[in-house]
């Protein structure tokens, strides 16, 4: 995309920019013109320096060029595909109209299989994209009859200044505009600086909490609240779990006691015995009430580094922001694996009046659109012979949206007040409003 | 551990102060932010499992400091919504990765599939809508994110306005956010954000397939966020909120 000097090279006309502004002006110039309705593809060739003979495979491709480029909800594929298209086309010789030129345009011999060749080709690629051209050629192409539009306008007598091996415009907008925005995010350099919040030696540690009594102890000292205990109260915890725990070894040794007295002498009276004490579960895996609470801090260490968050310092003029994040894709598989029951294709439901309902967020149109979009996309994957089909992961995003939303103004008080004991009176009066509001 | 009880646990133990204020204490730049917001992520294909919102990222919150000037809270405002995208774009670099192409998956019940991800749905409010999408929150002439209809005409029946193009609009931000990154001709970046009601950030979503590529379904992405309608401060609130659900949208989008 640049030259030598560090210019700007358009890529359709070779034109050189020192601005990126002038080169986005002169893109959407010539974008404008590909996708003008009253647009044809010579014309556009013409306007664009790039003479063509009128073929019905090249118009096509032009023509799908312009409904992409102008970017209006057209349903393709066109912009992924469109690099496979401009390979073929520039990889098929330029074929020769099998009717005669007309208004001068310019006759270049080649077989009229190749042009049969090429226009089938073309054909095939503007049937897979989907994509329709303004002019209307795709049912010209789709049929594969190579015809020579007879209702080309004339072109001018103008040679082409492009050699005959270059590719033809492909627009792929969308792709580039998409590739662009991920690139200047890359080229910002954050992933580069994210690294495992974990550091490599707390990693991978076995768990102390072995036992199930354990584990629900470690539950309830990390949840309760929703917070979890505070540094003291996890203290005060152990304290108490301890205390209960020894009492229960007392009574727990005493019976013992008693039991082996009874055994040991006849007629059940046996010498005393003294009775031996042993430590419970929890005091023999946490000696003290810091070893517990420093047990408590691995966990958090060892069930970060199982879910992988990860630290990233962002850096914007100059200041460093600390941004703690997992892969949604790393989140996604999990979730997906672990899942009991999932849903892997939605379905548009339809009531007995013939109405769609929606019931989830697999029947919403963006989600069956997307659905359509990926089965005409990767269909027929294969894994080791097998088909794998493929299907729409859906994801949602959710961000709280207090602290970004959130302009500092509070609602004064009095209208509080005034508000909370006028809303029973009205949603009397109105019940959809009661409904709502009180549920 | 199973996997919902370990999630359920980290999650409590990062929303805990004690925790957060351990992580912010290893910061030691005075103008770090000192709050942080989750970012969280839902899958509609789990059924049975984890069906919940799960947490994905904590994005530092900035707040304006007290008696600060408008020209300084345009540039807090401008800061926190170059790091929200910059935040959105570590979160989703895989998914960006993964967008077209896909992933290999071997679920239990059904073998080997080959998952595709998009994001259907972005619940949120207005003001975040705006956000997220490097629009101008106030002073724009096309204060709707889907239509471009003009700031005098919104709230009445549609008058006919075009539709809001994605590409095109994503092509200013991505030329606004450079042209202001270099520093260079700020009357064409105010022309920008005058013509399209943008601000000089190019949303990190436009890259995600389906959004800014295929159906380009960019702007129609975003929904209401329903927790807020439950959410029941007060009476002015649910009125409001009940007069703008049983109002017909006046976007014919």
């Amino acid at each position: 995309m640049f030259d030598a000097t560090g210019r700007l090279v358009c890529r359709r006309c070779s034109m050189r920019f020192g601005s990126y502004a002038n080169y986005v002006q002169h893109k959407r110039l010539e974008d404008r013109l590909l996708a003008s309705p009253s647009r044809n593809a010579t014309a556009a060739d013409n306007i664009l320096g790039i003479g063509v003979a009128a073929d019905t495979g090249h118009t096509g491709a032009v023509g799908s060029t312009a409904s992409a480029a102008g970017g209006e909800c057209t349903p393709t594929l066109a912009a992924s595909t469109a690099p496979a298209v401009a390979v073929a086309a520039t990889a098929v010789p330029r074929p020769a109209p099998t009717q005669p030129p007309t208004h001068g345009a310019v006759s270049v011999a080649a077989p009229p299989t190749a042009s049969l060749a090429g226009a089938t080709r073309m054909a095939a690629a503007v049937a897979l994209t989907g994509a329709v051209d303004p002019a209307g050629v795709r049912a010209a192409g789709a049929s594969g009859v190579p015809t020579m539009a007879s209702d080309t306008p004339p072109l001018p007598p103008t040679l082409p200044p492009m050699p005959p091996q270059f590719p033809l415009p492909v627009s792929t907008s969308s792709t580039i505009v998409a590739d662009r925005i991920a690139r200047h995010y890359r080229t910002k350099g954050d992933m580069s600086r994210t690294a495992l919040y974990v550091p490599a030696h707390l990693r991978d540690r076995p768990s102390e909490f072995l036992s199930k009594e354990h584990k629900e102890m470690r539950l309830f000292a990390l949840t309760a609240g929703g917070c979890g205990l505070s540094q003291k109260a996890r203290e005060e915890y152990y304290e108490t779990a301890v205390a209960v725990e020894r009492a229960a070894m007392q009574v727990v040794a005493e019976i013992d006691a008693r039991r082996r007295r009874r055994k040991k002498g006849k007629n059940g009276k046996g010498k005393k015995r003294n009775p031996i004490v042993r430590l419970g579960p929890l005091e023999s895996a946490f000696p003290t009430a810091a070893a517990f609470v420093r047990s408590l801090k691995g966990e958090q260490w060892r069930c970060l580094s199982e879910l992988k968050w990860r630290e990233t310092d962002i850096i914007i003029r100059g200041v460093v922001y600390k941004f703690y994040s997992r892969d949604v894709m790393q989140v996604a598989t999990d979730a997906m694996v672990s899942a009991i029951k999932v849903c892997l294709h939605g379905k548009r439901q339809l009531n007995e009046a013939g109405e769609v309902v929606r019931t989830n967020s697999l029947n919403s149109d963006i989600y069956l659109e997307e659905q359509a979009d990926v089965h005409r996309l990767h269909a027929g994957k294969m894994d080791n012979g097998k088909k794998m089909p493929p299907f729409t992961l859906a994801i949602q995003l959710f961000s709280d949206a207090a602290l970004v939303s959130w302009n500092g103004s509070m609602l004064p008080p009095v209208c509080f007040l005034a508000f909370s004991t006028c809303l029973p009176a009205f949603s009397l009066a109105c019940p959809v409003l009661s409904l709502i509001v009180w549920e | 551990m199973s996997g919902a009880g370990l999630d359920a646990l980290v999650f409590s133990l990062l929303t805990s102060p004690s925790f957060l204020l351990a992580l912010f204490h290893l910061c030691s730049s005075p103008h770090l932010a000192h709050l942080v917001y989750p970012i969280r992520v839902r899958f509609p294909n789990v059924v049975t499992g984890k069906t919940g919102w799960i947490t994905v990222g904590y994005i530092p919150a900035m707040k304006y400091r007290k008696s600060a000037t408008d020209a300084e809270k345009a540039k807090v405002r401008l800061l926190r919504d170059e790091l929200l995208q910059r935040c959105l774009a570590v979160v989703l670099d895989e998914l960006i990765t993964a967008r077209e192409v896909g992933v290999k998956m071997t679920l239990p019940d059904h073998g080997a599939v080959w998952a595709v991800p998009r994001v259907v749905l972005y619940a949120c409010d207005q003001p975040e809508e705006r956000h997220l999408l490097g629009m101008k929150l106030s002073g724009s002439y096309f204060p709707c994110s889907m239509c471009m209809e003009f700031k005098s005409h919104v709230a009445v029946p549609c008058l006919g306005a075009c539709k809001r193009d994605v590409l095109a609009t994503l092509e200013d931000q991505m030329e606004a956010t450079e042209l202001a990154e270099k520093g260079e001709r700020p009357s064409r970046i105010e022309q920008l954000a005058m013509q399209s009601s943008i601000t000089p950030v190019v949303p990190v979503l436009g890259a995600v397939h389906g959004l800014g590529t295929g159906s380009l379904s960019l702007f129609r992405i975003f929904g209401f966020d329903r927790l807020h309608v439950r959410f029941r401060p007060s009476g002015l609130l649910c009125l409001v909120l009940t007069g703008a659900l049983f109002t017909p949208d006046p976007c014919s989008f």
